[in-house]
């Protein structure tokens, strides 16, 4: 069965299976590793398009 | 920043907005319910029974608007039509009223087209929103890039600017370049109108409007191909879990 997930103007994740997490729907794109950036300077912002 | 935050019990930011919004669903709850002129059910007494505790006890309605295209998003706002009490006929069928209820507004496909429009355009009535969409553009083909539609050509340049940012680009990026110039308003389609900027649209920061959520499923390896594309086919339920 695949996961079903959510987004929000808040945030973007799955409140199921292996993720059950979410993360700031303004900074989707943003690479993480481990939760954590990877890169400060490269922090994504514009990846939400309303579509 | 939190970057990751496990899924316990809801978003702090939403919880809070949802605060806000029962306060306003509070008022407009005792205006429906005033004008159904119960006879059976002490209005005065519930308001009472709900006004405390933090609102606590306003009731968290929502609606939800399936996928299925043009069908269901029609489908979906006729239902909103008949809710709203801003049509002087829906108020006198007394149903009118209860979209101002609402704390929450989900969509899935076609069921998100209308959830994302309405709060992008302000969340206008039914009767108005259906001026702004054109849903005789066949988007996929349009012949020429106006303001209304983008042609092939104007999409792909925004799909290679996603791809040239280093993202993955798939054929949802293409669908969804073509029908932002449906639903979402602003130049280009509505390129630069992100769902994260909706907290600083006035009926969401104000609490007029439902909370929206958009609701997508995953492709597994044994979904059917549809014109060649696979197709995520298995239903799917989210609960979401409040904290304990």
């Amino acid at each position: 069965m695949p996961f079903q997930y959510e987004i929000t103007p808040y945030e973007f994740g799955s409140w199921q299976g292996d993720f059950e997490a979410f993360t700031p729907t303004e900074w989707l794109g943003t690479e993480l590793e481990d939760g954590i950036v990877v890169n400060k300077s490269a922090c994504v912002q514009g990846f939400d398009k309303a579509r | 920043v939190e970057w990751i935050r496990p899924a316990q019990g809801l978003n702090p930011s939403e919880v809070k907005w949802v605060h806000g919004r029962k306060a306003v669903v509070l008022g407009n709850l005792a205006e429906y319910l005033h004008r159904l002129e119960l006879k059976e059910f002490d209005v005065p007494s519930y308001l009472k029974a709900i006004n405390h505790s933090e609102y606590k006890n306003v009731p968290s309605l929502g609606f939800a608007i399936s996928g299925g295209g043009y069908a269901s998003a029609y489908t979906g706002i006729g239902m909103m039509r008949a809710l709203d009490d801003r049509l002087p006929p829906s108020v006198q069928q007394r149903t009118g009223g209860l979209l101002q209820s609402m704390l929450y507004q989900t969509g899935l496909s076609g069921g998100s087209w209308p959830t994302v429009s309405f709060l992008a355009n302000g969340y206008p009535t039914v009767d108005e929103i259906i001026k702004i969409w054109k849903p005789d553009i066949v988007r996929p083909a349009a012949g020429e890039s106006t303001v209304s539609a983008a042609n092939s050509t104007s999409l792909f340049y925004d799909l290679a600017a996603k791809f040239k940012a280093g993202f993955p680009v798939t054929t949802a990026d293409y669908f969804g370049r073509a029908w932002a110039y449906e639903f979402v308003p602003g130049p280009h389609g509505g390129v630069e109108t992100t769902f994260s900027s909706f907290v600083d649209i006035p009926a969401f920061k104000n609490h007029q409007a439902p909370f929206p959520i958009l609701h997508f499923s995953s492709i597994v390896p044994n979904d059917a191909p549809f014109y060649g594309l696979q197709i995520d086919n298995d239903n799917g339920t989210t609960v979401r879990k409040q904290s304990s």
